[in-house]
């Protein structure tokens, strides 16, 4: 059973120096209990992508084409009271900036209570409760008294937990998580992505876990989906994508995960150059202006997915594993 | 509150109230016109303006005066009226319930219609329907509040004959007709300041909306009104804070117009008629308590606004800096 399925989505935003495409013709699929992970660097429409598919963005400021499906129902199409419904209790979201996802004056288990009390069924007095269970749960600890804090008086790492607590609060089905551990320690790191594991296979909880790191999402993930300049460059089961990267965007990424394996000692290698201008993209793949392997074609031509084996597919005209010649 | 932040306010405060008395008691000695000349009237002689001089204390030079005046007043004496005699600090007493009353009555007036036209207007920014509200707004600001004035007395009192248009009733007589005889000029001195509530708080909002913690709001599935209650107001309140302790001093500007056009007992119209019949004692007085409440007025608002929003306890001050009245 798909829990969320999203086709050729495409978001733009028209600004004064032109349309912005940040969502381009991405499609993804998602089953109850799995994991993907969205990776990219930074601008690549990861954050778009997530808030889009949950139905946030607006129409106003943007403009979105294609179809997110969740659990069965057309997110898109809904009105805003629709979507509302769903938000907070079938479809939640870890935002990614904690500081500025707070909000400033209330106290944190107030705003983590809010959430529980989605559930109509639920008592003030139980939804409090239940606050101080989920700050124990994402390890904050003096939870009871700490519920009492404002964000600010909060550390990073803390504000993160905090904002994961608020949203499993309403016992969601699909999570979206925006980078939920780049402020956090590697200890925390693990336990937050153990509490997501754990979330999965005992809940049946679907998690879209956004990321610019690929060596944590694949640790933790079932699926992979590589973004590049808002297009899909490679997606698949996590272990095949790892076995064989094969667009070159990819396989560059791999190379910049630190290796902590003895017998290779490499140092990452940053990929050169930054990431295009969406305002005018280069016109064949998007990669070409950085890639070592580009010819006349990838300058013209946009490489479409192929699919390699079962699940995982790429787009490149050139594949392969290494990222220099 | 600490205690540094207490001491600091009441200097200022004394401070503040020594410059004021010291400039008005100096303006209005330099003003030309006598308070004895002007009580006596065309019957007056020399002889015996001189003498009510003499009687009323006017031959002692003015520095001596001043201080006399001041040292009155930390007994709590004020001086008496030139014109009847009566101790100013009755007068002030007995008037200082109306004005209190009506600017209350005008800023909840105000504040109920400014927040909800704030609050829809945020909320629905960019549109029609904020643009609607902005025009009302600006026309509301454009219009003194005596122009509003003369207008409801013309329209409720003498054209629909609704009201009457001149007269206070106490509450002694009821609160309801007590609330209905301020009504009217309520209303005159609402409308400005509640322009420039709306305009300053769908500021303050429209900033907060765009906060990534309303979408996380939002996201949440809370409910639009339970967002700009709950959510959006509390962080929005520095300028609408900030404003009230501004507008109070413009307010008691305002009343003087506003209780004589009304003719409302209350300090505004004894101000006027001291000034126009050189009834000193009586007008320093009124202006020294206007003063001092202006000034407690906001070192209140400063502390309601420190806990409404512990973050920032020492923003309003740097921001009012910047602030420009507009009423
Ligand atoms: N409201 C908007 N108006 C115009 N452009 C936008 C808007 N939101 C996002 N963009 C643009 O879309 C692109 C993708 O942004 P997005 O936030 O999804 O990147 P990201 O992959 O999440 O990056 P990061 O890792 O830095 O979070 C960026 O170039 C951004 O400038
Ligand atoms: S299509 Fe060409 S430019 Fe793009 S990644 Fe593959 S080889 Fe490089
Ligand atoms: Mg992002």
């Amino acid at each position: 059973m798909t829990l969320l399925s999203i086709r050729d989505l495409v978001v733009e935003f028209p600004t004064p120096a032109g349309v912005v495409r940040a969502v381009d013709h991405v499609s993804l699929e998602l089953g109850f209990g799995e994991r993907l992970g969205v990776v990219g660097e930074s601008g690549s429409g990861k954050s778009v992508l997530a808030r889009t598919a949950m139905g946030l963005t607006r129409k106003g400021p943007a403009r979105i084409s294609g179809e997110v499906v969740i659990d069965g129902r057309s997110i898109l199409g809904l009105s805003e009271r629709g979507r509302r419904a769903l938000w907070g209790r079938e479809v939640a979201m870890v935002f990614q900036d904690p500081l500025s996802a707070l909000h400033p004056i209330t106290p944190i288990g107030a705003q983590i209570a809010e959430a529980v009390r989605r559930d109509p069924s639920v008592k003030k007095e139980q939804a409090a409760k239940r606050a101080v269970e989920l700050l124990e749960i994402v390890g904050i600890p003096q939870a009871a008294r700490r519920a009492k804090s404002r964000a600010h008086e909060l550390s990073g790492g803390m504000r993160q937990r905090v904002a994961i607590a608020m949203a499993v609060a309403g016992r969601p089905k699909l999570l979206f998580a925006d980078e939920p551990t780049t402020a956090l320690d590697v200890t925390v790191q693990a336990r937050i992505l153990d509490l997501f594991d754990e979330l999965c296979r005992e809940f049946g909880i679907g998690i879209v876990m956004v990321s610019h790191d690929l060596g944590v999402v694949g640790r933790h993930t079932d699926h992979v989906a590589v973004m590049y300049a808002g297009r899909i460059a490679e997606r698949g089961p996590v272990k095949a994508v790892f076995a064989r990267p094969s667009m070159r965007y990819t396989s560059a990424l791999m190379a910049a995960i630190p290796s902590h394996r003895a017998e290779r000692q490499t140092l990452p290698k940053p990929i050169p150059g930054s990431p295009p201008n969406l305002l005018a993209p280069p016109p064949g793949c998007r990669f070409a202006p950085r890639c070592a392997f580009a010819t006349d074609r990838c300058g013209t031509e946009q490489p479409t997915l192929t699919e390699l084996s079962g699940g995982h597919e790429y787009a490149c005209w050139h594949p392969g594993q290494e990222a220099v010649r | 509150m600490t205690a540094r932040f207490v001491v600091l306010r009441l200097l200022r405060l004394v401070a503040v109230l020594l410059v004021v008395s010291a400039l008005c008691f100096l303006s209005l000695n330099l003003l030309p016109g006598d308070p004895a000349r002007a009580i006596l009237g065309e019957s007056g002689t020399p002889e015996s303006v001189a003498a009510l001089q003499q009687e009323l204390g006017l031959d002692v030079p003015m520095g001596e005066r001043y201080i006399t005046w001041l040292g009155g007043i930390l007994q709590g004496d004020f001086g008496r009226s030139y014109a009847n005699r009566l101790p100013v600090a009755d007068i002030i007493l007995q008037r200082a319930p109306v004005t209190i009353e009506l600017i209350l009555l005008s800023q909840l007036i105000a504040l109920a219609v400014a927040i909800p036209l704030a609050t829809v207007a945020a909320v629905k920014r960019g549109t029609a329907v904020d643009r609607g509200i902005s025009s009302l707004v600006f026309l509301a600001v454009s219009v003194p509040s005596f122009v509003l004035a003369f207008v409801l007395i013309w329209v409720f009192a003498i054209k629909l004959g609704l009201y009457p248009a001149n007269g206070f009733i106490p509450i002694s007589a009821g609160l309801g007709q007590n609330l209905g005889s301020l009504l009217l000029p309520s209303l005159a001195l609402a409308a400005g300041p509640a322009a420039l509530y709306q305009r300053v708080l769908r500021a303050d909002l429209a900033e907060t909306y765009g906060q990534e913690f309303m979408n996380v709001a939002r996201a949440k599935g809370v409910s639009p009104l339970r967002m700009a209650v709950r959510h959006a107001f509390r962080p929005s309140l520095l300028g609408l804070t900030t404003s009230l302790g501004v507008v109070v001093g413009v307010l008691i500007g305002s009343s003087v117009i506003i209780e004589n056009l009304f003719s409302l007992p209350g300090l505004g119209s004894i101000l006027a008629t001291s000034v126009s019949g050189r009834d000193y004692v009586v007008v320093q007085g009124v202006v020294l308590v206007a003063a001092t409440a202006f000034v407690v007025i906001n070192a209140v608002v400063d502390l309601v606004y420190g806990l409404i929003d512990p973050r920032l306890r020492k923003a309003r001050v740097t921001r009012r800096a910047g602030a420009v009245p507009v009423a």
